[in-house]
């Protein structure tokens, strides 16, 4: 096992004209590394929500932006209905979703989905204005699984989470952790596929429907 | 899969016969044509961007000892396990052990041409494991039990009249007895079965499409959300991918990430980009409890020290077949290896043999299209170029080819002589053709004549038509 690495790495190396990395290399690389090189970025001067729900409903997911926490419940009960879904939310055990009141005729379970639930609902670390990216980040509390099990996938997230560009996404899902969680995942748009007659179709194995609620006061 | 490279011009042959494969190829070179064409445009820095994908990935190559060492640092400090397979053979010997130690019994895979390229399935199948392709339309093919033909959409040659009578044929005894013909209802059937396959797998194989030095994470696209799947239910995790896929770092990732959808299919961003990091964490409800990597190398090593080092800036997203009008023709199973079109045309000689696959560098027009499109601006041209170099140099080749090109090289080399010869020739056939414009038959072009007439020549070289022409406007 070992003597497959050392072949491969001596034979690299080989190829890119050195035995071995001098210390002046190692600490340019290394510098390479750390600096977080801001390389260049996509820019646009539209309107920064505006921008978003476009890119997001231009991927078929819909939105539906609220002015304070207390309609947020209202908004995913408003989705429920208009898609003839069952009354019945798989809710992430994440604290962000705590303060919520559901209305009485949704069944709510706080835990992780399992296959067969029908919605989840989960909360984003960012939002991605140059793609209509949702960056959700593996946690117990926010667990993989909710993102890709359910039907349906409903994504609460506040406007001053709203960032720029990819870059900024990935920093925010370090940012509310320690370190580097298991799973960072930027989602755009419901689960699809055209590998039938390069025609698209929605739900291939991820949720059919992505729902975002976009709460534009704190 | 066995090479079957040699055997292009009959296989190319019978692909334009092929009634299903027509409208299937035109489809694709109208729609992801037009799709990347409008993505580009809609993206001011998407030149600028070419360039700078074209020097990340020349500085990762150049660095790549010292990547691979930080990348397997990482994956280690993460609490995944790195693993090193030269040849096709390492890799799946190491896939079967890390399968056997686990118990395993079903296996689930996410789509990647680096399984396809070391015979993944073949090797696990042989092991006695069952194993399920979870990208719908590497699940077809595998019902149907064909390669893939193109490297982005597997099964584009597949018409939903097959795919129907494919699920009725082998779901039937798992309760889908009603052959269906709604391709939304057929998506439905395949999430229904393919669910089963990944809440009861083991293990579960993806490829990468970007590994991070920086972080030792593993990066994959995709739109159905079956990698993420395959990455987050079975309790083992293995990741395989080859060596030339490690960039410095997630922001070096992202500016490849905005190339590799709109050069696929015109995306910004597929549905699903995932960051995965070594396994689950004590605390995380879900996520694999093992996490590994095996690292292929397959030749890979050997073309970065050569002419074909170039190459390896390839991120996958089939571009350069998109756009290729012999792709367009005659699709990607005549090329008969799992690389189809021009990067195929460059990779299949190498890692199959240039003497098993010596049509694949010649079945190109040269029009270049395919490196115009190329996000990380990789010369095929010049590469399948390399290739007939090669050949010429190893004595490949019919013998009356070779005869050939040595007469047109002797009158090539010889300024004078050739033009006097080829203004001789242009003459005699010029006088010849007047009549009919065209030549039905000719001696030694028969290959030509047998399928087209040869337009005849107006009687003039081209460079005595210019040095005319020249005079004429009088500059």
């Amino acid at each position: 096992m070992t003597e497959a690495r050392d072949e491969i790495l001596r034979r690299v190396a080989t190829a890119v004209g050195r035995d071995q990395i001098d210390a002046e290399t190692e600490a340019r690389l290394t510098q390479r590394l750390h600096r977080l090189a801001r390389q260049l970025r996509p820019q646009w001067d539209d309107d920064t929500v505006e921008r978003f729900v476009a890119k997001l409903n231009a991927a078929a997911a819909s939105v539906a932006v609220v002015e304070s926490a207390a309609q947020v419940a209202a908004a995913v009960h408003a989705f429920l209905r208009q898609n003839d879904i069952p009354l019945s939310l798989t809710v992430a055990p994440d604290a962000r979703l705590d303060s919520y009141r559901w209305p009485d005729d949704i069944e709510v379970s706080r835990r992780n989905a399992i296959a067969d639930d029908v919605t989840s609902v989960t909360a984003a670390e960012a939002g991605v204005v140059e793609t209509g990216s949702l960056v959700l980040r593996s946690s117990p509390t926010s667990p993989t699984g909710m993102n890709f099990l359910p039907e349906n996938h409903v994504v609460i997230l506040r406007r001053e989470q709203l960032v720029q560009n990819l870059e900024d996404g990935w920093t925010c899902a370090l940012e509310s952790g320690n370190s580097i969680p298991r799973t960072v995942n930027f989602i755009s748009g419901p689960s699809k596929t055209a590998d039938i007659e390069q025609t698209i179709e929605y739900g291939a194995h991820g949720p059919r429907r992505l729902h975002v609620v976009l709460l534009a006061q704190a | 899969m066995e090479p079957l490279s040699h055997d292009f011009k009959a296989r190319s042959r019978r692909a334009l016969e092929d009634p299903v494969l027509r409208p299937a190829l035109d489809n694709l070179s109208l729609g992801f044509v037009e799709a990347r064409r409008r993505s580009a445009e809609a993206l001011p820095e998407f030149e600028a961007l070419r360039d700078l994908g074209k020097e990340i990935c020349d500085h990762a190559l150049a660095n790549l000892d010292f990547y691979l060492r930080r990348y397997e640092e990482r994956v280690t400090a993460s609490g995944g396990q790195v693993h090193w397979a030269s040849t096709p053979a390492d890799a799946c010997r190491i896939a079967t052990d890390i399968c056997r130690q686990a118990n395993a019994r079903k296996i689930i895979r996410g789509k990647s041409m680096i399984g396809e390229e070391v015979g993944l399935v073949e090797a696990l199948e042989d092991a006695g494991f069952e194993t399920v392709e979870t990208d719908l339309g590497e699940y077809i093919l595998q019902l149907a039990k064909e390669p893939p033909s193109h490297i982005v959409t597997p099964a584009i040659h597949k018409s939903k009249d097959e795919i129907s009578d494919l699920f009725l044929q082998h779901h039937a005894a798992r309760g889908h007895t009603e052959r269906q013909t709604d391709r939304s209802a057929l998506v439905q059937e395949a999430r229904q079965i393919l669910r089963q396959a990944f809440v009861s797998a083991d293990v579960g194989i993806t490829g990468a499409n970007f590994l991070i030095a920086d972080t030792g994470s593993n990066v994959i696209v995709t739109n159905e959300g079956n990698g993420d799947l395959t990455c987050t239910l079975p309790r083992v995790h293995i990741v395989t991918a080859a060596i030339d896929k490690v960039v410095p770092s997630v922001e070096d990732a992202m500016v490849l990430l905005r190339l590799l959808g709109r050069s696929a299919t015109g995306q910004e961003i597929t549905a699903y980009t995932t960051f995965t990091t070594g396994p689950k964490r004590a605390e995380d409800d879900d996520g694999p409890q093992e996490y590994h990597v095996i690292l292929v190398d397959n030749g890979r090593s050997a073309m970065l020290g050569n002419e074909f080092r170039d190459m390896l800036r390839c991120i996958r997203c089939g571009a350069c077949m998109n756009h290729c009008p012999v792709y367009g023709s005659v699709g990607g199973h005549a090329y008969g290896w799992i690389y189809p079109g021009p990067m195929g045309s460059v990779l299949t000689p190498i890692m199959v043999g240039l003497d098993k696959a010596g049509d694949l560098p010649n079945a190109c027009t040269l029009n270049g299209r395919c490196h115009e499109v190329c996000p990380v601006r990789i010369p095929l041209p010049k590469l399948l170029r390399a290739h007939r170099v090669r050949q010429h140099e190893q004595r490949l080749g019919s013998g009356t080819f070779r005869f050939a090109l040595g007469i047109w090289a002797f009158f090539a080399s010889r300024p004078r002589i050739y033009h006097w010869a080829t203004r001789i020739v242009m003459a005699l056939l010029g006088a010849l053709g007047r009549r009919k414009g065209v030549f039905r038959r000719m001696p030694l072009a028969g290959g030509w004549t047998r399928v087209r007439d040869l337009p005849a020549p107006q009687g003039k070289t081209f460079q005595a038509a210019w040095r005319e022409k020249q005079r004429e406007t009088g500059r």
